[in-house]
This record gives structure tokens, sequence and C-alpha cells, in this order.
């Protein structure tokens, strides 16, 4: 049964900067199939899918497509092999039509260098109907939508003789209506014996499409499955699994009064979310990418403009307009980004770390450059931030040392509350303790704080109560002592 | 090799870097002051020192102005504009007999201010690229200089006007010493005060400056205002200096402002720069044009070697 093998991938590893991404990552692609790809944020999904598309070589292993040994050295190879991907981020023309976006770099040529529009159109018209799609080839893209410009990507893969397709969470931006049109194309396309790898976190849809299931886990291969073999339980186990490390020692606090309340806020991607947060507690945020985990906290630290719904401070009403607002009352935000919303890259550790505290440490207008110095060099020491002076410039330090240095720059405003997204993400293990033990001694300080994360087990082990947010509201709020990572990603992903 | 001894050698190259691009300029400038003071006699006298620093001076003082849009990651086209509206405004006002010295100078102030806060409001709230609301307000102040001097040059103005672009203190021209008061006040403000600081942090990264408190759009109005109130102090100087108010004055003066700004080593993006760097690019393209002359090298060439400085300042700061 060697022809049905269309693509198979051996012993991919890859590392970055040391780090190993894939450790021996193995797939199995047929014809007429399709494989669903699963994992955590950072399990390796992107890195393997770039490597089978050309756009960087395996440390190690082997990919081979219809039994032939290949080494792609770029995307424009992968192409040639049949491999084709939609990313999530669409590449297309605005300005150009439906027909002229299929047939790019491809046009059908009238001789002299002019384009053969009437051949253009019609080879254009033909491909559509093959797979029953109902756009019009002259419309120019930007007046489609993001389903229909993405079916268009699939035409253009198809008519590229692309034998395999891959897709990178298709549905995380198109309506219900589009992703069942989606989903006709994809059966259309396996008819035409096209082997499809789908990358989704989405349970119901994995169900419904997979043929065949492959989990992947911190750079590492854990199983593959046919559907059938595979209950949804399993599956969540496979993907979360991992150890709780002795990185976590948090001592359990006795929250006091109420601090914040926020009832029924709504905002961009924020859909009527209410919760309290009292003194000395650690509420967690959980949820896959997107779900508005962010978005909830921009929404009070001021970043987006809050649409309806109310948020209280120690009881009275507040409105915040703006992240200076936010920080006048005691509300800090430790930003997700720290590249674009958190450091000046260009400045000094020093200036980025008194930013947002500048009038504390000035005399009128006057800048109070002693007093600068002083309060810079303590934060260092503090925080243990690794740099060769205060006036090194921030975009040359570490990530740790980075987060660090926003983290520091938030606390110098003394906020009450302090809400962390992401904080140790790109962070190694000895910042992460650190990062911990200021989280730990903010709240037995009686300060309050909100901890969004990804990675399951810290927010397991730091948490108070766990939020689970999915699409914008929030799905369950789970005690410390109920919640698991099983009963989170049930939550993340489906009701 | 492993990575420790890579990030040393790698930190090393950075780290000369930065020396070329600090001290390559001011090495630069040196160099240049030591040949001409080589090849004609007369460069290194104080009559000729004191001319190029009075030719200067006009340029100095847009540039450092356009050096405050530059550093909050803006720009501004419409200087030539300002300097010529403000001398029609202020030569109008300063005809003999009619007003007091203030006057006048308050006048040209005040309009390159209000052409400043527009070209800041525009930006600001309209979110339209500095580039563009800039390139507009060129146009229109340009017009408005037409208009309120009818298209013709004023003239007849009082003497004590006049002496403030042809007078000396202490045998020093004038226009010098503002350019000197400028510089230092200049410094002072991006230095030593908090609104300095926040430019810094607006063109380095503006989002991020938002979300530590800062009111970017406050200090983008204020980069404005100081710039084309500056280029109203330069027209006040230059009305003064050709005892008339000329509608048609200052064509191009932004483009030898920025030219300098970007010799000085600050950068298009916003973020870096400084008012040391900024004084030297004015002063090398002065000295330059200067040297030029005193070596009967014809303007035609001048302008070519003037482009080919701006170039190779701007490559080296790529180097980084």
């Amino acid at each position: 049964m060697e022809d049905t093998k269309i693509l198979r991938a051996v012993n991919i590893s890859k590392s970055f900067s040391g780090v190993r991404v894939l450790d021996k990552v193995r797939l199995e692609i047929e014809k007429g199939k399709v494989h669903v790809l699963m994992g955590e944020n950072g399990a390796g999904k992107s890195t393997f899918m770039n490597i089978l598309m050309g756009m960087f070589p395996p440390d190690e292993g082997e990919v081979y497509i219809k039994g032939k040994k290949i080494s792609f050295t770029s995307a424009r190879d992968a192409l040639r092999h049949g491999i084709s991907m939609i990313h999530q981020e669409l590449l297309v023309f605005p300005e150009l039509t439906v027909a002229e976006n299929i047939f790019m770099g491809r046009e059908p040529a009238a001789g002299l260098g002019w384009i053969d529009r009437k051949r253009l159109n019609r080879e254009a018209k033909v491909l559509m109907k093959q797979l029953e799609m109902e756009i019009p080839i002259t419309a120019k893209m930007k007046n489609l939508s993001i389903g229909e410009m993405q079916m268009v990507e699939i035409v253009k893969a198809v008519s590229n003789q692309a034998s395999i397709l891959i897709m990178d969470e298709p549905t995380s931006a198109i309506s219900e209506k589009e992703t069942e049109v989606l989903f006709r194309t994809l059966r259309a396309l396996k008819q035409q014996g096209k082997a499809i790898i789908y990358i989704s976190h989405k349970m119901d849809e994995i169900f419904r499409l997979a043929d065949t299931i492959t989990v992947l886990r911190d750079g590492k291969y854990i199983a593959t499955r046919s559907r059938e073999d595979m209950q949804m339980d399993e599956l969540i186990t496979m993907i979360v699994g991992r150890e709780l490390s002795s990185l976590y020692n948090k001592q359990p606090q006795q929250p006091g009064e109420v601090l914040l309340e926020v009832k029924g806020l709504c905002s961009a991607g924020v859909d009527n979310v209410s919760f309290s947060l009292r003194r000395g507690e650690i509420l967690g945020i959980a949820g896959l990418m997107g779900a508005g985990r962010t978005a909830i906290a921009h929404a009070i630290a001021g970043m987006e403009k809050v649409t309806a719904g109310e948020i209280s401070l120690r009881g009275k009403r507040i409105h915040i307009s703006s992240p200076r607002a936010a920080i006048a009352r005691g509300i800090g935000l430790v930003t997700e980004d720290r590249k674009q919303l958190g450091l000046v890259l260009s400045s000094s550790v020093k200036q980025n770390i008194t930013l947002p505290s500048l009038k504390k440490h000035s005399r009128g207008f006057l800048l109070d450059h002693p007093k600068e110095n002083t309060v810079a060099d303590r934060e260092i020491a503090k925080f243990r931030i690794k740099t060769s002076s205060r006036n090194q410039v921030v975009g040359r330090l570490s990530g740790g040392n980075q987060q660090k240095v926003v983290i520091s720059g938030i606390n110098l405003n003394d906020p009450e509350v302090i809400i962390l997204d992401e904080p140790t993400r790109g962070v190694d293990v000895g910042a992460k303790q650190e990062i911990y033990e200021f989280i730990a001694a903010l709240v037995a300080r009686g300060k309050a704080v909100i901890l969004i994360s990804s990675e399951l087990p810290e927010i397991l082990a730091l948490s108070d109560r766990i939020l689970v947010v999915r699409e914008g509201s929030i799905k369950a709020e789970l005690s410390r002592e109920e919640a698991s990572q099983e009963l989170i990603m049930k939550y993340a992903m489906a009701d | 090799m492993n990575p420790q001894i890579l990030d040393k050698f790698r930190n090393k190259r950075t780290i000369s870097y930065e020396y070329l691009r600090k001290f390559g300029m001011l090495a630069a400038f040196v160099l240049i002051c030591l040949l001409l003071s080589l090849t004609t006699p007369n460069f290194f006298s104080l009559q000729n020192m004191t001319i190029v620093l009075r030719q200067v001076s006009i340029n100095g003082i847009l540039a450092i102005g356009v050096t405050f849009v530059i550093i909050t990651g803006g720009i501004d086209l419409s200087l030539g504009s300002v300097v010529a509206l403000a001398g029609v405004v202020a030569a109008i006002f300063a005809h003999p007999l009619e007003y007091p010295l203030v006057v006048p100078l308050a006048m040209a102030i005040l309009v390159g201010l209000a052409i400043g806060g527009l070209n800041g409001l525009v930006v600001t709230r309209g979110k339209v690229a500095p580039f563009i609301v800039t390139l507009g307000m060129m146009t229109i102040a340009r017009g408005l200089a037409l208009v309120a001097s009818d298209g013709r040059p004023v003239t007849n103005l009082s003497d004590s006007f006049n002496a403030i672009g042809g007078g000396n203190v202490l045998g020093v021209p004038i226009p010098i010493l503002i350019f000197i008061l400028v510089i230092i006040v200049a410094s002072l403000l991006l230095n030593q005060t908090r609104i300095g600081r926040y430019m810094y942090a607006v063109g380095g990264n503006e989002r991020a400056a938002y979300a530590s408190g800062v009111r970017v759009n406050t200090v983008k109005m204020i980069a404005y205002m100081l710039c084309s109130g500056l280029a109203g102090l330069a027209g006040i100087v230059l009305a003064s200096r050709i005892n008339t108010g000329q509608p048609n004055a200052g064509v191009a003066y932004e483009l030898d402002a920025i030219a300098a700004v970007v010799i000085g080593g600050t950068s298009l993006a916003g973020g870096i720069g400084s008012i040391g760097g900024t004084v030297l690019g004015v002063l090398l393209i002065g000295v330059i044009n200067n040297g030029l002359d005193l070596l009967n090298v014809s303007s035609y060439y001048q302008q070519i070697i003037k482009g080919v400085i701006i170039i190779a300042a701007v490559l080296i700061d790529r180097k980084k």
C-alpha cells in the first residue's frame, strides 16, 4: 500500500538557539484523508509545518513524498512537490480580481506579455465549478469575506496542482455558515484524492472532519490514532499531559475584601464578562489564544474602549478611558506583547523602568536624574535584571530580563490590581521562578493579581480561582480544588 | 563557537559601530575643518568663522525645531513656508513708528505656534500621516504668506527690527546669539524635562508609551508647536536680515534642516537623536558650503557633494 502514503516525515528535529522545539517528530499522510494535527500553543506545530513548507531545513530527519526522499530549500520547492499551505493570515492581493489572484504569477499569456483575460476568467470559472463554489470570479478580492478569500486560496492551491493542503486554523476567523461551506469543500477535495493536514483547537470540528489525529506536545510526537479509536477525554490528556514541576510552591492566602468588581463588561472581543477579585487573591484566566483573555485585560486596563458594563474599584464605580486613567486608579497591566506594548526598545533599561512612573521621580517638569538613577539601580538589583548597566539599550536584553524590566516599571506605580498577561512567555526557567516569587510577594502584601496564561500547570499552581474564557465570555469558574488541566481544556474547547 | 563568545563578539561589533555613529561625524567634521584650514588661507580666521556661524544660524534654528518632531517619529515639511509666513507677518507689524518691537516678534512666533498646532491636531486627532499633513501645510502657509503680503515683498521696516538680523552684541552677530540660546534651551528641554523623555518614548514605541500612561497626543502636539514656533523665530531673523518680509523666501529650507538632523544621527524612524548631533550636522553642512566657496568650487558641484554627504551619513547610521 506504498502509494496511499503521499507524505512521510521521519524523525524530524529542530532547535532554535539551543532550545529543541521539535524532537524526532513523525507524520504519515494518506491520499484522500484529513489528518488533524493537535497540540497546545508552543507544541511545535507551526515549526513542523514550516519545515514541510520549506521555510527552513530540519536539523535531523527526512521527508519523503510518494516514497521519494526530498529536501526542500524554499517554499517554491515545496510548492513544486505539491505542498500548499493556507495561512491563518491570508496573503491576497486585495485590489485584483478573484481570477487574477488564483492565477497570480501563472497568468495565461496572449503573447507580448499581455494577459489572455478571457482564458483567465474561463479557467477560473471551471475551477470554481469543480469545487462547487459560487464566488464571482471578476469580483475584487477586497470585497470578499474572509471565508470567501480562504476559498479562493484553496482554489489557487488546487490549480497549482497541490496534492497536500495544509490548513492552519482555517475556521478561527469565519462564520458558522462559512465553516459549513469550507467543510463541504474539504470533502470535495478528499473525493479528488487530495491529502489535507488540518490544524485546529476546536474539538467539535476535529471529530467531524478528521480521519486521523496526530498529537504533538512540547515538540515531541505523542501519538497518531484514527478518529474511531480516539475519545475526547483521552485526546485532551494527550494534549496537556505535562507534569507539574517544583517551580510552583504557592502559600495559600486568606483573601480579603473585594477590590475589583466587573459586571457585564463588553468591549472588542469581550462579551458580557462579570467577575470579582479580592485582596490577596490570584485570579487565573485560562483559554486558548484569541479566546478573549487579552481583550478582557485590555478593557480593564484602558487599552480598549469599554462599550457596556461597569468596573468598580473598592465598591466605587470607575470609568477607565485610557491606560493613563487605569494607572492613576491603581490598575497596572503587564502586557503579553512586550515588544509592541511593553517596552521602548531603543531606550535604556533605566528609561524603561521609570517611564510609567516618571512623574514620581521628577521635580515638577524637570527630571531628577540622581533620584531616577537610584531607583533604576535599586530595581535592577531587586529583580536581578542582568544588564551591563542601567544605560544599556533594553532591546539587547534577553526575553526574561526584558520581562522583568516591564514588570518592574508597572510595579513602581504600586498598583492595587496588577494584571499579568502571559508573564512567563519566552522566559527561561530561572526568570520564571523569580516572576512567581514576585507574584507571591504581591499578594502577600494584599494586592490583587489577575494572571493570564496559556501554561496550564502555571495557572493551576498559582491561581486561587480560575476563569475559563472562550469566544469572549466566561464559560466556567473553577475553584482551586476542582480545577484540572482536563477540565480547563474541556471548557476552553467546547461546552 | 559557544554562544557566550559569540555574544561577546557581537557586542564588540555593535560598540564599535556606536562609536562610529557617535564620533564618526565629529571626526569627519574635524578632518574637513583641518583640510580646509590647510588648503585655504582664510578658513580659520575669526572673521570667516563668524560668517559661517551666521550663515548657519537660520538653518540651525529650523533643524533644532524639526529634531523634536523627528524624535517623536514625525516629520515637518512646512518649515520653509512657515519661515516666509512668519517673516511677512513680522514685517507687516514692523513698519517704523507703528508698534513696539515686541508686537512683530510675538505675532510671528504666534503664527508659527498656530501652524504647528494645526499640524499636530490633524496628525494626532485626524490620524493623517505627518508627511501628508505637513506637505499640505507647506502649500497652505506659502499661500497665506502670499495673501498677507499681496504677493509683494513687505519693506520699510524699523531700524530696531532690522537690528535683529544685522546687529551685534559685544561683536557677536545677534543671529548667532539666538542660535546658541536655542541650542541651550532645546538641550535642556530634551534632556532635563519629562516632556523631553516622553518625546523619545513616543518616537521609540508609541503604543508602549501610551500603555505606560504617556499622553501621546499632547507630546506630539508640543513637538509640532515647538518646531513651527522655532520656524517663526527663524522667519523673524531672516526678514530682519534682508530687511524685507519676503513671501517667496525660505523655499526648501525644510530639506536643509532635515538633512542636518539626519547627518546628526537622529533616526527618521523616531526615538533616537540629540540636539548635539543636529548642531554638528548644521555645522558640517555650513563648513562644507563655506569651504567649497573658498575653494571656488561651483555651486553646482556643492549641491552634489551635499547630497553625497547626506546619503553617506545615513549609510553609517544603518550599519548598527
